[in-house]
């Protein structure tokens, strides 16, 4: 049997190098931004999409998706579809609400969400890429749940933004309870 | 007929005087070439249960991984994602390359390492809530496995990265549509992705003459391959005579974005073979004339469907049917028995799919099914007979160079 070169060993690692990284990457960054960003509460109106190709989640259509033009002020070029826009969020509501759209980056240390505008409106359709909750086979479904009383539960999504808009999920609130916490009690 | 039994058969004549020695010599030595090349079956068969057994290997990780998942510390679950795709590639390379000794298993493992990678995207997006308005994590599973095909050069390996490569494509060009085009109606989504499926083959065409010119001859294979089904869905996707007949306004030309992009990229390929070849093989040439033909067929949809979307349907049946009939010519011609099969399957879905749309209205129930089972009997008559025979003569020497058969997986490097 022919030795192999080592070239080829050290070819099939480099092979392996961008894949690695790529998955790093993606670690790295959404680690950064949970630790640094800065957390918001984002009100929504989940439900479970029942899609067995992607696992168990919830989507969870933020209220901010839909924005009334008459609510909030849109500065810059008038919106397109698939635009990437700059959404700042006034982070002393609760939950976080927005004051207004813009065409371009705001100023460093402004609490801004990217999104891409799906609807131009009015309202405003925008997608900020934060539209799954994944959770256990399981689990209660939170969107489905009533209490003793037939109340539904409050929920709300916890995410932190990084200094350049990008968010990325930290929790699922069930009435300000950490989503696990809260599937831990209703379980027992 | 193998070798043993042409053998048994002129010994047989010349032991009854028919043949002398020297003429059975002779006519053996005139026979044999004509033979088909003797298909390496074992080697083949040991293939396809690698795959299956990595493929079986990789879905129980996976389901065990899924039914405990959530019990796992988040560290736990980065750990088994980078351990279970970093022992695929290991043992894939040391048991294909370093020391070697089951090389075709060693391959299943890599093959399955690549799948596996887009599974590592997909559950690291699970833990982090992850989600992405383009596809990028497609166009990166894709980017990166290329360097997988080139070093392994294993033909299963580039169906797996092209097939990626069609599902980022076809992913993207529907953002792409989403994006530009607010509220595109059902008949719009059916002529981009037909145009785009024309697009396709030809840029396939084109990769065809790109895998000669760098030395990678073994992987023309994968792409005529592919080709045919993907050219055949896109025009039949239109022949459908209700769908593009509406007077709901014309579709817009932004439709034919997507399709416009893969288009150019194919006609740049396929200009340049034809330039380079000009003095060449004529089967050379051919191919690359097929690529600009499939070319000339969409900018005549784009056409058709942009300004009479009522004559779409009918001239897309008549491009379809003469289409297939050429290809099983092709497939005969250069000894492709796959041309022959996809030719005949397509013509039979094509025939059937008519029957219906035309004629099943205008009957009663009773002689709707006796039609149908008429013509079904006719067609299972016509390929048990005609498609034998179009298949033997399309594989009665064997592959040429220039049509590779797929009996190894691997090309020797």
């Amino acid at each position: 049997m022919n030795p192999v070169p080592r070239g080829r060993r050290v070819k099939y690692l480099l092979a392996l190098v961008p894949q690695l990284a790529f998955l790093l990457y993606m670690i790295a960054a959404a680690e950064r931004t949970l630790v640094l960003g800065t957390p918001v509460e984002l009100a929504i109106q989940p439900f479970d999409p029942i899609d067995p190709l992607s696992g168990r989640h919830l989507v969870v259509p933020l209220a901010i998706e839909r924005v009334d033009p008459g609510s909030a002020l849109v500065m810059g070029e008038p919106l397109e579809v698939g635009q990437t826009v700059f959404v700042l969020l006034d982070r002393t509501e609760r939950p976080t609400e927005v004051i207004s759209i813009q065409t371009y980056p705001p100023q460093a240390g402004v609490l801004h969400l990217r999104a891409v505008v799906r609807d131009a409106g009015p309202p405003i359709v925008l997608d900020y890429g934060l539209e799954r909750f994944f959770i256990p086979l399981d689990a209660t479904d939170p969107s489905l749940h009533r209490d003793a009383d037939g109340r539904r539960p409050e929920l709300r999504l916890l995410v932190r933004i990084d200094g350049e808009g990008r968010g990325v999920t930290e929790d699922l609130l069930v009435d300000g309870e950490s989503f696990a916490d809260w599937n831990r009690s209703i379980a027992k | 007929m193998d070798r043993e039994r042409l053998d048994i058969e002129l010994r047989e004549l010349e032991r009854e005087g028919v043949l002398t020695a020297s003429q059975r010599g002779q006519v053996a030595a005139r026979l044999v070439p004509l033979l088909p090349k003797k298909v390496d079956g074992v080697s083949r068969f040991v293939s396809i249960v690698a795959m299956l057994g990595a493929a079986l290997l990789a879905s129980g990780i996976l389901m065990f991984f899924a039914a405990n998942w959530a019990s796992f510390p988040q560290g736990f679950k980065l750990f088994l994602i980078f351990a279970t795709l970093l022992g695929f590639h290991h043992f894939g390379y040391r048991l294909a390359e370093d020391p070697g000794r089951s090389p075709r298993i060693g391959r299943a493992l890599t093959a399955t390492g690549v799948l596996l990678f887009g599974a590592a995207i997909g559950l690291i997006a699970q833990i982090y809530h992850l989600t992405s308005h383009h596809h990028h994590a497609f166009l990166v599973w894709w980017l990166t496995s290329i360097p997988f095909v080139l070093l392994t050069r294993s033909r299963a390996i580039l169906a797996i990265v092209v097939t990626i490569f069609l599902g980022w494509l076809a992913l993207e060009s529907g953002v792409w549509l989403d994006d530009h085009l607010e509220r595109l109606r059902f008949e719009g989504w059916l002529a981009a992705y037909a145009v785009l499926g024309l697009a396709v083959a030809a840029l396939f065409r084109g990769l065809i003459a790109l895998s000669r010119r760098g030395g990678a001859s073994h992987f023309e294979d994968v792409f005529r391959r592919m080709s045919p089904p993907i050219a055949i869905a896109g025009v039949y996707a239109i022949t459908f005579r209700d769908v593009l007949e509406s007077d709901s306004g014309a579709i817009p030309w932004l439709v034919f974005g997507p399709a416009l992009i893969v288009g150019g990229v194919a006609a740049a390929l396929l200009g340049f073979e034809l330039l380079r070849r000009r003095d060449d093989r004529r089967a050379a040439r051919t191919d690359a004339l097929d690529g600009l033909l499939l070319l000339g067929t969409a900018s005549l949809f784009v056409v058709l469907i942009r300004f009479a979307p009522a004559a779409t349907a009918i001239v897309a049946n008549v491009v379809l049917l003469g289409g297939l009939l050429a290809l099983i010519a092709r497939g005969v011609q250069l000894r492709a028995p796959a041309y022959v099969n996809w030719g005949v399957l397509a013509f039979l879905v094509v025939v059937i799919t008519r029957y219906f749309e035309y004629l099943h209205a205008f009957l009663d129930p009773f002689w709707s099914f006796l039609g149908a089972g008429a013509l079904m009997l006719y067609f299972g008559r016509f390929i048990e007979r005609r498609r034998k025979d179009l298949i033997s003569r399309a594989a009665l020497a064997g592959d040429r160079d220039d049509f590779p058969s797929t009996d190894a997986m691997e090309a020797p490097r």
